[in-house]
């Protein structure tokens, strides 16, 4: 108690805060809304002003204290419920209290009340697109609502093909999900809005989608135990409880794709479908010649603007121009599609005096009208003052040792010169011809003369080989026999000498051997001895002198 | 191999150098009609060089005639198909014609060396691959001959190798020749009709510098084809044919 006295006392100043925790509402839904008085003492209940589109209700006041970092706070709590009721923007506050003799304030909030969820008649699911006419080029924005007063545990949607529209490429398809009271029942409502393009001309229908939900199932509570845990895991299968699927499905829409009217269509219209403003914001009403100005350009609309650029500005305008690529962004919500396209452009002057910058003109068509019409912003006119010496010069801030060159500049252009070469010659393949033909003629034909000779050499007779004949065919008579037998043997040692056989002597013969030499002299016995028996011993030693044994 | 070394360098002759230098000297001096005449001089005297149809396209150009210079340019890409100067020149006349077409094929894709490659190359380079595999055929045999073994297996794999190469080298180069049929119409207009005769109907109008395929040629008519597929008659006058080995034909200029 002493400790508590004791934080007490060095306890802060009275402060006041509101939490609200959503800001961005629809008409039929109640959100809680608190007032926090920290370290204060009020005089009542706090009076919270609001605007007509909205409706507060006290709901009853709570007291605690709070020990934090060995400080003591009282915070007291006023809590009320917060209904939309109408569209629109619409503030809460600012509030201006008394506390303990001190005023306290705090600044206004702003909520955005939307539309009413459609009257789904009865039905848990409803798809509406938000122009079932558009124009070529027009977006709509596709809406799945999926109401429901039983609580679910999961819930998966099927798109329908959206035939004759293309995807919105900048913006995303936005979710929400919101709890109403209707006819004194809670009921929550999922919405799933798709931003669309159309895109091609002529009627057409989008399909049903395609809900399917998983509701918690309804059962009596028999286990008091078991149902507090179903209530703490959300009904989940991890404690087993049971769910039940349904699938709910979509009316189709039946819708037709308008061409855009040929008549009064601007000869620089883009293709810019919507309603669209345009501001154009300098960053400086003064300068000097050298410097720049930077033009802020915003065009925001309801159509697409995706591969939107500004207009080019002609040369002789006075000022060049650098454009950044624009930011462009887009948000669906509520069924509204809103688009802005940011462009940050460079204006840099080229003469000295009053420099107008004439209003940036965009044509787009109007759905809502049906006629083409232009966006525009005023001219500007901007205070060009003399610069610096050099100013509007292109100059340099590197140092000396920079590099201070810079491009060749083309003045114009036209064909090239010739080429003179050093000897002119004939490049036609005619031309060539008797080089392409020789090149491979010459090994041709020496790869032809080794072919030819190859085949001379082929048919030439082995003089060995027509000895070897004439000793298988050696005659009976032995004059004629020894005649052979001797003939041979000449031939065979003449070959092997390179000589002549005529020119063989023993002295030629003694060379090749004492085998040779041996059948030399039994060869010249035999021509004067005459013996018939030896001339066999002596074929069979010519034959093996023949085969080089 | 002197009689051959001969025959090499009296076959690959060349002139037109005179009338060539004449030429250069006249686009210098701003005498384009002049220079003209010697650059056409220089082709019939021989030169038939990249340079010559380079400088006549210039002179071309230089004089009004769009048409003539595109022929000309053209026979100098097909002579040498990497020159950027030509090819540059070329496209820059191309941009001033009124006929959006494409000009006919010079190769088939399947050669598609070709389009880097000018005929007198792609034939020397055949030439240089049947003359190499030759070659390593002839040191093969002579080896053999002296070893008396047999030839070996990779000398006669690079020998087949050099040769098909020279032989698809020949193919594109043979190719090319018969490709060789485009042709530029050096008049203002001219209307092509559907046959010859009074029963053909005007078909089509081309004008000056429109590049087409010729298909058949009558006594005094040019079948022509457009790269879309389009055919029909005109008068052969009115055409100059785009192969750099044909007469370059100045009866269209006026003044001659």
């Amino acid at each position: 108690v002493i400790l508590l006295f004791l934080m007490s006392l060095l306890a802060h100043a009275a402060s006041l805060s509101v939490e609200i925790d959503q800001r961005e509402l629809v008409v039929g839904q109640t959100v809680p809304l608190k007032i926090k008085v920290i370290d204060g003492s009020p005089r009542g209940v706090p009076e919270v002003p609001v605007g007509s589109g909205l409706l507060l209700r006290f709901q009853g006041q709570s007291q605690q204290h709070v020990v934090s970092n060995f400080q003591s706070r009282r915070i007291v709590q006023y809590t009320y419920e917060l209904s939309a009721t109408r569209p629109g923007s619409w503030f809460v506050g600012p509030l201006d209290i008394l506390v303990d003799g001190q005023r306290l304030g705090a600044a206004p909030i702003t909520i955005r009340v939307g539309e009413a969820p459609a009257d789904q008649g009865g039905l848990p699911v409803m798809g509406t697109l938000t122009d079932t006419a558009p124009f070529l080029g027009q977006v709509v924005v596709f809406r799945l609502q999926f109401k429901r007063n039983r609580p679910v545990v999961g819930v998966e949607w099927t798109p329908p093909t959206f035939d004759g529209f293309v995807a919105e490429k900048v913006a995303e398809q936005a979710q929400r999900e919101y709890s109403i009271v209707e006819n004194n029942q809670n009921f929550t409502v999922q919405t799933i809005e798709v931003p669309l393009v159309a895109a091609a001309v002529g009627p057409n229908t989008v399909p049903p989608a395609v809900i399917s939900a998983r509701y918690r199932a309804q059962r009596r509570r028999r286990n008091a135990r078991r149902n507090t845990l179903d209530d703490i895991f959300g009904g989940s299968s991890l404690m087993g409880s049971r769910a039940e699927r349904k699938t709910h499905t979509t009316s189709p829409i039946p819708l037709n794709i308008r061409p855009l009217p040929q008549a009064g269509r601007p000869a620089d219209f883009g293709g810019l479908v919507g309603r669209f403003t345009l501001q154009m914001k300098p960053s400086a009403r003064k300068l000097k010649l050298g410097e720049s100005l930077t033009l802020t350009i915003v065009l925001k609309g309801d159509g697409t603007l995706h591969g939107f650029r500004l207009p080019t500005v002609p040369s002789d305008a006075g000022f060049r121009v650098y454009d950044d690529a624009p930011e462009i962004t887009a948000e669906v919500k509520d069924r509204i599609f809103l688009s802005q396209a940011v462009v940050k452009r460079a204006v840099v002057p080229e003469e000295v005096g009053t420099l107008t910058i004439p209003g940036i003109e965009i044509p787009i068509f109007d759905p809502e009208t049906e006629q083409y019409t232009t966006v525009r912003t005023e001219s500007l006119s901007i205070v060009v003052e003399p610069g610096e010496e050099g100013a509007g010069d292109v100059s340099s801030f590197l140092g000396e040792d920079g590099d201070a060159r810079r491009a060749v500049e083309s003045l114009g252009e036209d064909i090239l010169p010739v080429s003179v070469p050093d000897r002119l010659q004939d490049s036609t393949l005619m031309g060539s011809l008797p080089i392409i033909g020789a090149l491979p003629a010459l090994p041709l034909l020496v790869w032809l003369a080794l072919v030819v000779n190859g085949w001379l050499d082929s048919r030439k007779i082995d003089p060995l080989l027509v000895q070897r004949r004439r000793m298988m065919s050696l005659p009976k008579d032995p004059v004629r026999r020894l005649a052979i037998l001797e003939d041979v043997f000449r031939e065979v040692a003449g070959l092997r000498l390179g000589v002549p056989a005529p020119s063989l002597d023993a002295d030629a013969v003694s060379s090749l051997g004492e085998d040779a030499q041996r059948i030399y002299r039994a060869l010249e016995r035999a021509r004067y001895g005459g013996s018939s028996g030896g001339l066999d011993a002596l074929a069979a030693q010519v034959s093996r002198f023949l085969e080089g044994k | 191999v002197s009689g051959w070394l001969l025959w090499v360098m009296l076959g690959c002759s060349s002139g037109g150098q005179e009338a060539f230098e004449a030429g250069i000297q006249a686009t210098r001096g701003g005498e384009q009609r002049g220079a003209v005449e010697h650059f056409v001089q220089a082709l019939e005297d021989g030169g038939r060089h990249p340079a010559t149809y380079h400088g006549l396209g210039n002179a071309l150009y230089r004089s009004g005639h769009i048409g003539e210079s595109i022929a000309a340019w053209r026979r100098g890409m097909s002579l040498a198909p990497r020159n950027g100067d030509i090819a540059a020149n070329l496209e820059r006349a191309q941009r001033q014609c009124l006929d959006s077409i494409e000009p006919p094929q010079t190769h088939r894709p399947a050669f598609f060396w070709q389009s880097a490659l000018s005929a007198r190359e792609s034939g020397l380079l055949s030439s240089a691959a049947l003359a190499a595999g030759l070659v390593i055929a002839v040191v093969a045999r002579i080896r053999r001959t002296r070893s008396g073994r047999k030839q070996p297996r990779r000398a006669a794999g690079w020998t087949a190798v050099m040769i098909a190469l020279g032989a698809l080298l020949g193919a594109s180069t043979w190719d090319v020749l018969q490709q060789r049929n485009g042709a530029v119409v050096v008049v203002s207009q001219v209307a092509v009709r559907s046959t010859l005769g009074p029963e053909g109907v005007d078909l089509f109008v081309l004008h000056e510098g429109a590049q087409v395929g010729t298909s058949d040629q009558a006594q005094r008519h040019t079948l022509i084809a457009l790269s879309d597929g389009r055919k029909g008659w005109v008068s052969s006058s009115a055409l100059i044919s785009t192969d750099p080995s044909r007469k370059f034909p100045l009866d269209s200029l006026p003044g001659r």
